[in-house]
Formats: C-alpha cells, structure tokens, sequence
C-alpha cells in the first residue's frame, strides 16, 4: 500500500514536471482569478442584541384552575415575532420613513430584505434569543437592528397591556354574565316558593295514617252492624211462626169452643149417639188434633209458651234501626276512602315540588360560588392591568443593546489573500493528481508486475535518464518559472496590499 | 587480423567520451553505481541466464513508440562492458532509425541495401560505435516495402550469420513497436530467441498489455521491461 502511495506521488511529481509549463498558467489564472474576486468581495458588517424572555401569560394566573390556558414555546415566539411583518415593516417605515409612500409590492420585497439579513438564534437552554442583522455598512446594521428591537419591544408591552386589559375584559363579562345567572337563579326560587302548597311530607303521611285508621275502625264498625242485623232479622222470624201458631191455636180454640157449646147443648137435648153429637164429637177431636198438630209444629206443647207481640215489635225497631246505621256508616267509608285517594296524590306531587326546590337551590349555590370567585379575580386582574400600565413586570428585555459592529464579519479579504497563492498552488497540483490517480495507465514498475501474467517477469526497471543538456534545459525551464512565480507574487501581494489598505481606509 | 573470429580483434572506431555517452544516454562503467546502469546489467544477466549457452539474438519491442530504442541500445553497451563479449545492434526500427547517432564514423549502407542487394555482405553493413565492442547495423538508405523486405530469407540469414560468426557476439535487434507495426515484430521474432518487451510509463493501461502479450505470445517473451523514459 505505502508503495502503492509512493508510486502514485512519483508519478504526480513526473508529470508535474512533464505539464510545467500548464502549471504555471493555471497557478497564475486562479491567483489573479482570487484576487479579483477578494477585491470584489462584499463586506458585511453584523450588529448583535440580546433580548431575555420571561413570559408568563397574563390570563393563566388569572384563571388558573378555572380555566386551561394553552402553553406556548416563548423562545420560538420571539422569533416568529421578530420575523414577521407586524415587526418588520413598522422598522421598515422607522429606517426609511419615505417607505410610506412605496408600493405595497415595494414594501413587501423592503420587508424581505431585512428578513433576509436578519438573523435569530434561540438559546434552548436560557430564556434568551440572539438577534442579528447583517449590512453591507456598520451603520446600517447597527440603525436596523435598532429599529427592528425597538418595534419588538414597544410590540410587546403593547401587546401585553392588550393582553392583560382583554383578560380583564373577559372576567368582567364573565362575571356580569354570573351575575345574571345568579339573579335568575335567585328569581327562579322565589317564584317556587311562592307557588308551592304549604304541605310538607310528614304532613301528608299523618294524615294518610290516621284515615287508614279511620277506615279500618269504621270497617269493623260496619261488620258489627250487619252482624246486628242478621240476629235481629233471625229472631224476627222466628217470632213471627210463633204468632202464626198462636193466631192459628186461637182460631181453633175459637172453632172448638163453638162446637163444644153446640156439643152441650145437643147432649142436652140428644143422646150420645145422635148423629149429629157423633158429627160433632168428631170434629172437636179433629180440632184438638189439629190444635196439637199446630203446637207440635212450633215445637211447643201449648199455646201458653208462645211469646207476647212487643218483643217483636221492639225487635223489628231494632232491625231497622241497625239498618240505618250501616247505611251511615258505609257512605262514610266512601267519604273516607275518597280523601285518601285524595291524600295519596298528593304525596307524590309534594315529592316532585322537593325535588324541584333541591334543583333550584343546588343551581343557585353553584351559580353564587362561581360568581363570588369571578368577583375575586376580576379584583386580580384589574390589579395586574394596573401593574403593566406601570410598566410593572416586563417581560422582554434587553440583555444587550444592539451593539455598533467595528469589523466586518465572515470571510476576512485578508483571509482571501493568503490563502489565494495556496489555493493556487494546489489547483494544479490536485488536477494533476487527480489525473494520475485516475488515469489507468501503467505508471510504476510495482504497478507493471502485480500485472504481469504468471511465467513473464519484469527483467529490469530502467530509471530515467537525463542527459546533461536535458538538465540544463530543464534547469533553464524551472528558473523562468521561479522567476515567474516571483514576480507574480511581488505583483500580488501589491494588489493585494492596496486592496486591503483601500478597505481599511474606507 | 581482420579475418579471426575475435572479439578483441575486431576493428575499432574512435570510442565516445564519458560525456559523448552520457549526453547519448548510453550506460558506460564510468557511470559508477548509477541506477540504469545497474538496472541494463541486471537485464544483461537475467537475459543471459534464459539462454544456458551460447550467444542470443533478442528482439527488443517497445509497447507503443519511445524508450525501445533507449533500452535496445542500453542492452547492447550493458553486454559489451564485459570485454569477453560483444554486441551488435540491428535497426529494424525502419520509420524511426535511431542507430546513425552511435556511429560516429558514419555508414553508407544498411540493413535495407543489405535486404534489397545481394552484392552487400554481412560485414559492409556492421560498423563500429563509439562503444568498446559493441557494433552496429544502421536501416540503410532504401526503407520503402519495410515489411516485406523484413520478411526475407535474408533477413533470417543475416541474424543467423551474426549470431554464428563470434560464440560470445550477442544480437540486439530494435524493433519498432508492437502498437504500430505489429506484422514485423511478427516476422522479426521468428528470426530472434526471444523477445523483450519494453513498457514505456504512463503510455498503456493492462488491458493492453495483455493483448500486446498476447499478440507476441507469452512462451517468445523473455520479459519485460519498464521504462521510466
């Protein structure tokens, strides 16, 4: 490999030697070429500020836990708000005040422009943003800058004032809207209680408990009639076959004691054995039977048992008397069954009016806490919107003033010119290397023998060969070219000298 | 004396100066153990030990023109710095003749004449060169039909006589180069025990080499040679 690096280098030096005279053209074409474009360099001058940032939104403490404020990336906005046109162009018209006057289309390409020199770079570990601007003279540069940061800065205490008073703004509104809230609220309550029934719960189940007490009793009280009434009706009846049998008994006795007369009187006048005793004495026994047949059927042995007629009379009274007060006592049940049913509706509508009035009251809390702690903060927001009309609390400020740029930056002409003869000594040299390195012919007997064929060796390298007059030739060719080169150097370096002093001058 | 077959008897010209030679780029002992000479007597040796007896006659073929001629001529003196042995350079490089610069008595006939005309011996066309012991035939004055004239019988006679006339003579043709003039280096190999094949830096890549190798076929290659030019 290092012979392999070492051929190669042999050979560039070869053809160096081979392309001489190519060489010192292209040298003395790049040289002049850099001096020309140094001389012709634009110089640039960059002014530099340094803005901290320490932004907290004025709405979030305002409105921390009632209400999320979206975070942003501060550093970035500072950037974003430099670079933009609300910045820009009032610096624009702040540099050249007849800009006022240009074509929008003039206006914008102005605003560009200094967008273009404009430089922002964000410090992502401190809250700070190095802002620069780069001009074509120091004066510009630094009266840009200036202008761009003022804008920014006034930008932003403007835009914070804004900030805070629309803040403010909104808490007021929120809390005249609370307060409406709270008052309809406070209404809505009145007017329920106002329109309710004075009957609470309790109330109603009393009542309903001592009706189904009252129906219970009363209900009793009915089956004791009735029951009153069947006695008295069973007695009834059995009073009235009694007095059948006994208007039957009397009828007989009646009919028997007719015969029984007649009987006597015939025995007077006739013998047992007239007809008509016979006839006579056999009806008084078929009376008699009868009479007993009568008695027997009551269950009595004689008519002397059976009762006298007031108890039935007093029976029937009582009969009737029963009657009636069933009669009473069941439409009172009615009457009290009614005003349960009655009592029971009115349970249910006393728990819709509850739940009603719980609603009510659970709006109206809310409503009143939320708007005591808008009062509170709205307290707070017109303190801050007093703190930033103070100028309290800056959020922005000038680490370092935009500072009047004494050198130019970036590539030094200087720097040009030194590095030019390098430049152009190396252009050739790394063209011909270039060509060697890429060119595939055989440069090195190395090169030839890894190439050979197996059975064919490389016999003999013959190095080169001068003869005396080559040497002095070449000697001649080389000296010229020194010669050359110097004379060129001394021409440059004045041009160059004159380039810079003209700058430095300037 | 002229008549022996020997090496020490034959007929010298004025011989070069150190500085003739040096400015003619020919090795020469004086040269001290500078790099082409050591390099030529290093080729020397090696070309010696392919042939186990006897002299040779190598065919010296450059890859593409420039720097055959140099090694040809080079291989010539390199031989005859041994003073037991002797040289003769033939230039059948007939559109680039470059042997009239070693002959400082001058030449009237060549190789061409000696071709064309029978009546030419072998000995009016070998001259001497301002080398010790190293002698040379120029290309003559009748250079048209080259090849065909290459491809005589008399020209296989003419390297058959100068390699059989002295034991220790060694025959050096210089031929022009293969990339040009492919069909006489052809011809000329057939006469010659081998070949030698000068690479020239920075003149050919490998692809072709290879075919050069190829045309004048690897067992007729004694070796090759790299010219630094």
């Amino acid at each position: 490999m290092f012979q392999y690096y070492l051929d190669l280098l042999l050979a560039t030096k070869r053809e160096l030697i081979r392309f001489r005279f190519a060489v010192a053209v292209v040298f003395t074409l790049v040289l002049l070429s850099v001096l020309f474009v140094g001389s012709k360099w634009p110089q640039r001058y960059v002014s530099s500020s340094v803005i901290a940032v320490d932004v907290t939104n004025v709405i979030e403490p305002l409105l921390r836990g009632a209400a999320e404020v979206t975070d942003v990336d501060v550093s970035e906005k500072v950037g974003d708000v430099i670079g933009s046109r609300r910045v820009l162009e009032p610096a624009l018209l702040r540099l050249y005040p007849e800009a006022a006057s240009y074509s929008p289309q003039r206006l914008e390409n102005g605003v560009k422009r200094l967008r273009a020199n404009l430089n922002i770079v964000v410090s992502r570990r401190r809250p700070q943003t190095v802002v620069t601007f780069g001009a074509a003279t120091p004066t510009e540069a630094y009266e840009s800058l200036s202008a761009i940061v003022d804008v920014f800065l006034e930008d932003r205490v403007a835009e914070k004032q804004k900030d805070s008073f629309e803040a403010y703004n909104f808490i007021n509104a929120q809390v005249v809207e609370y307060k409406k809230q709270l008052e309809l609220a406070e209404q809505r309550l009145k007017t329920f209680k106002s329109q309710s029934v004075n009957a609470s719960e309790s109330d109603v189940r009393k009542r309903v408990n001592s009706l189904t007490a009252e129906i219970k009793d009363l209900q009793v009280e009915i089956e004791e009639s009735e029951e009153t009434i069947r006695t008295t009706r069973r007695q009834l009846k059995t009073e009235g076959r009694y007095l059948e049998v006994r208007s039957r008994s009397i009828a007989l006795e009646g009919r028997r004691k007719g015969l029984q007369d007649e009987l006597d009187r015939l025995r007077l006048s006739y013998q047992d054995t007239y007809p008509d005793v016979v006839t006579i004495k056999r009806q008084l026994n078929e009376i008699d039977r009868d009479l007993r047949a009568n008695l027997e059927s009551a269950g009595l042995q004689s008519a002397g048992q059976v009762s006298e007629l007031p108890l039935y009379e007093e029976l029937r009274k009582q009969a009737s008397a029963a009657e009636v007060q069933v009669l009473t006592q069941r439409r009172r049940l009615a009457a009290l069954e009614a005003q349960l049913l009655d009592e029971h509706s009115l349970a249910g509508l006393v728990a819709d009016r509850q739940a009603e009035l719980l609603d009510l009251t659970r709006d109206y809390d809310v409503t009143k806490s939320v708007y005591e702690e808008m009062l509170e903060r709205k307290e707070n927001a017109k303190l801050t919107v007093a703190l930033n009309n103070e100028g309290q609390g800056e959020n922005y400020k000038l680490l370092e003033s935009p500072a009047y740029p004494l050198s130019p930056s970036g590539l030094n002409p200087i720097v040009i010119f030194l590095l030019a003869p390098i430049l152009a000594a190396g252009f050739p040299l790394g063209l011909v290397f270039v060509f060697v390195f890429l060119d595939p012919r055989i440069r090195s007997s190395s090169q030839l023998r890894s190439m050979l064929p197996d059975g064919l060796d490389l016999l003999a390298a013959v190095p080169y060969q001068s003869t005396p007059l080559g040497v002095r030739l070449m000697r001649k060719d080389m000296i010229l070219l020194g010669l050359w080169v110097v004379c060129l150097m001394g021409f440059y370096g004045y041009l160059a000298y004159i380039q810079i002093i003209g700058r430095v001058i300037a | 004396m002229s008549g022996q077959s020997s090496v020490a008897q034959m007929t010298e010209v004025k011989a070069f100066s150190l500085q003739e030679l040096t400015d003619l780029k020919i090795v020469h002992s004086g040269a001290g153990a500078s790099g082409p000479l050591k390099a030529f007597r290093d080729l020397r040796t090696r070309l010696m030990a392919k042939k186990e007896s006897g002299n040779f006659a190598c065919l010296v073929v450059s890859a593409e023109p420039g720097g055959g001629s140099h090694v040809a001529a080079n291989l010539a003196a390199a031989i005859a710095l041994d003073k037991t042995k002797s040289s003769v350079l033939v230039d059948c490089n007939l559109y680039a003749p470059s042997v009239d610069q070693y002959m400082p008595g001058g030449a009237d006939v060549g190789l061409t004449d000696y071709l064309d005309d029978v009546s030419v011996s072998c000995e009016d066309i070998v001259y001497g060169t301002g080398v010790s012991r190293m002698r040379a035939i120029p290309v003559g004055n009748n250079k048209d039909g080259g090849t065909e004239k290459l491809s005589s019988p008399r020209m296989r006679q003419l390297v058959e006589e100068l390699k059989g006339r002295y034991v220790d003579r060694y025959v050096i043709i210089d031929a022009p180069s293969i990339s040009n003039y492919e069909a006489e280096v052809q011809i000329l190999s057939e006469f010659c025990d081998f070949v030698l094949l000068v690479v020239p830096s920075g003149k050919i890549t490998e692809s072709i080499l290879d075919a050069q190798i190829e045309r004048i076929g690897k067992e007729n290659l004694a070796g090759v040679v790299f010219n630094e030019r």
